[in-house]
């Protein structure tokens, strides 16, 4: 008789343990997609707020007076647009969250306002995670919350920019900084509405200050950007914002920590209880291990059978426990997560990766009692069945 | 009689536990001819099981040599042994041992490649056994004695030279044991040898030969042989010098 048939067969006698390892499987892999999914929405969220602090990574104009940087809160001349894209291009430098931005101060009714282009955020290449910087679409600008409040703009109403129209699809709340003067637009339109084509006034980007953290001195990491960015961008200039990237490398090292200790937790657990209730159908069947040995079937076809039983497990509770998990995960995540609930999705490659390392984690769990099994003297097996 | 097709020479076993050892066989020496139907009596713990699976190759003798079919155990790895098995031997429990979730034709199919000629033989095989009714029910829908013919026939299917029984109609009652029996018996007739071990008289008018176990020995001077013509004729046990 076929192995694959006795396993079908066993499956079919003994429904409620299959059931009960099939939902030890799926909790498993359930609850680890939960952890995946929400921690991956943790660490997303950690970064939008931790982007409220400002990006510490700043490329302005070489020759930008800082007095008047400072002071003004942008540089008065500009650099190609072009410097951001061989930025992004740059080989072997951590950095997360890049644009470029057009300002300059314009007079609007006799008030004093700040035109802002934004680039809709740059990915690193080959990299695809979800943007957090905020984009606003050609056509359309966010103003902010002392704009919107002195000119009485609502949301979906239109404003006229230096001789254009656009649609002011949101007013943004008070933030205590200079964003509440600003009027937000695309890069293009501010690049248009300015006469300045093709330039920006700064780039900002999260960069992960990896040579710091192993060990090397802020100074030498300042040192090191650079030497590096001078080469590819002569008439850059970098700052450095060493106060805002301690806080946040603190934070997110307790985050990393945190995540760094359950995640094995929860692998460990999950392994455990699949590990015990095969242990258990393992025990439950000795008779019939020693009775294939009397009839003649050889310990790997033995073997087999608990082994195919334990893979169609892994198998078959993968994408079960995958998609509950998501399900959980995409319905209770955006309560918790409620600034980057948008980002929040299931990864299809974890999935790919569950449905070979589920399987294996059964048949490894399944192996070690079925090997001592089949190793048994049938006479005890038998006569303890 | 036939050619030796069983032999054991100064087989001894012994099992540990921990730094326990308790002694399964001691030095036990016994030959047995093709066409032979040999039941090994003894009480409980005389290492009549243990002789059983030796033989099967299921355990591995702690001294002597056995040879089965001319198949000195010893020399083959488990793989081998296993196959040997399949070719060779046919074991019959008192337990039965069936499996639950398999009906009472897949359980003689078990050991086969379930060829269509071999499920029509196993067809008939049960139909011989009075089973061919019960072709598609589970073992627990099967009576003791229902269970048991299964087994016997599972353990015939495989066409096997030798039959190793242990005590097959322990949980029988009068008929079905008496049914059992006669199985045993017309495979013996057929050409096949058969070891039966049992702890009642119940088998032994069946025997050619009655070997006594105790303590893990061949009891001295209790072996009998019996003709041919007098089996089944003579009361358990009466010794035939």
């Amino acid at each position: 008789m076929k192995i694959w048939r006795l396993v079908i067969k066993e499956i079919g006698y003994r429904k409620v343990n299959f059931l009960l390892s099939l939902m030890a499987v799926a909790a498993s892999v359930g609850l680890f997609t939960v952890f995946v999914t929400t921690g991956e929405g943790y660490r997303n969220e950690t970064r939008k707020i931790q982007l409220g602090m400002g990006q510490n990574l700043r490329i302005i104009p070489l020759e930008t007076r800082m007095d008047q940087f400072w002071s003004a809160g942008y540089s008065e001349l500009t650099m190609p647009e072009e410097y951001v894209y061989r930025f992004a291009a740059l080989d072997g430098y951590e950095y997360t969250h890049l644009t470029a931005t057009l300002q300059q101060a314009i007079d609007l009714k006799g008030r004093r306002i700040i035109l802002t282009g934004i680039l809709p955020e740059v990915m690193p290449p080959g990299r695809n995670q979800p943007p957090i910087m905020f984009s606003v679409e050609r056509g359309e600008v966010y103003v902010g919350s002392e704009v919107a409040r002195f000119f009485d703009i609502q949301e979906g109403q239109g404003i006229d920019l230096e001789g254009r129209s656009f649609r002011v699809t949101r007013a943004l709340s008070p933030t205590g900084s200079n964003d509440d003067i600003k009027v937000f637009g695309h890069l293009e339109d501010i690049q248009e509405l300015l006469g300045l084509e093709d330039r920006i006034n700064e780039i900002t980007a999260l960069e992960c200050l990896c040579l710091i953290e192993s060990g090397q001195t802020e100074l030498d990491a300042l040192a090191l950007a650079e030497a590096q960015l001078a080469e590819i961008l002569p008439e850059g200039k970098v700052l450095l914002l060493r106060g805002i990237a301690d806080v946040r490398e603190r934070q997110r090292a307790a985050m990393e920590g945190y995540l760094g200790l359950l995640t094995p937790l929860v692998i460990l657990i999950g392994g455990i209880s699949i590990g015990i209730l095969t242990m258990l159908n393992v025990r439950e069947r000795y008779e019939e291990i020693g009775i294939l040995r009397a009839i003649g079937r050889g310990s790997w076809s033995i073997a087999t059978l608990f082994l195919g039983r334990a893979l169609l497990m892994g198998v078959l509770g993968a994408p079960i426990g995958f998609f509950l998990g998501g399900l959980i995960a995409l319905h209770f995540g955006p309560q918790i997560f409620s600034l980057t609930s948008g980002a929040l999705r299931l990864n299809f490659a974890w999935l790919a990766l569950l449905i070979v390392l589920a399987p294996a984690f059964t048949a490894i769990a399944a192996f070690i009692p079925t090997a001592r099994a089949v190793n048994w003297d049938p006479l005890t097996t038998l006569r303890d069945s | 009689m036939g050619d030796l097709v069983i032999s054991l020479d100064s087989v001894s076993k012994i099992y540990r536990q921990g730094q326990k050892e308790t002694l399964g066989l001691d030095a036990v020496t016994l030959h047995i001819q093709e066409k032979e139907f040999v039941v090994v009596r003894g009480p409980s713990g005389s290492g009549k099981t243990t002789l059983l699976v030796l033989i099967a190759g299921l355990l591995r003798p702690s001294q002597g040599v056995i040879t089965v079919n001319q198949q000195n155990l010893e020399r083959l790895n488990s793989q081998q042994k296993a196959a040997f098995r399949a070719r060779n031997v046919g074991f019959v429990f008192q337990m039965f041992h069936l499996v639950p979730y398999l009906s009472v034709l897949e359980n003689v199919l078990l050991g086969t490649g379930q060829r269509e000629t071999e499920k029509t033989r196993s067809v008939n095989l049960l139909e011989s056994l009075g089973l061919g009714e019960k072709l598609s029910s589970l073992p627990a829908e099967l009576s003791a004695g229902e269970q048991q013919r299964t087994a016997v026939a599972r353990a015939l299917i495989s066409n096997p030279k030798i039959i190793l029984a242990d005590e097959p109609t322990g949980n029988l009652d009068p008929v079905s044991a008496q049914t059992v029996l006669d199985h045993l018996d017309q495979f013996q007739k057929g050409g096949g040898t058969v070891i039966l071990a049992s702890h009642s008289d119940l088998a032994d008018r069946y025997a050619n030969r009655l070997v006594h176990l105790k303590q893990g020995r061949i009891s001295e001077g209790l072996s009998v042989t019996a003709d041919e013509e007098d089996r089944k004729g003579n009361p358990a046990g009466t010794p035939q010098s």
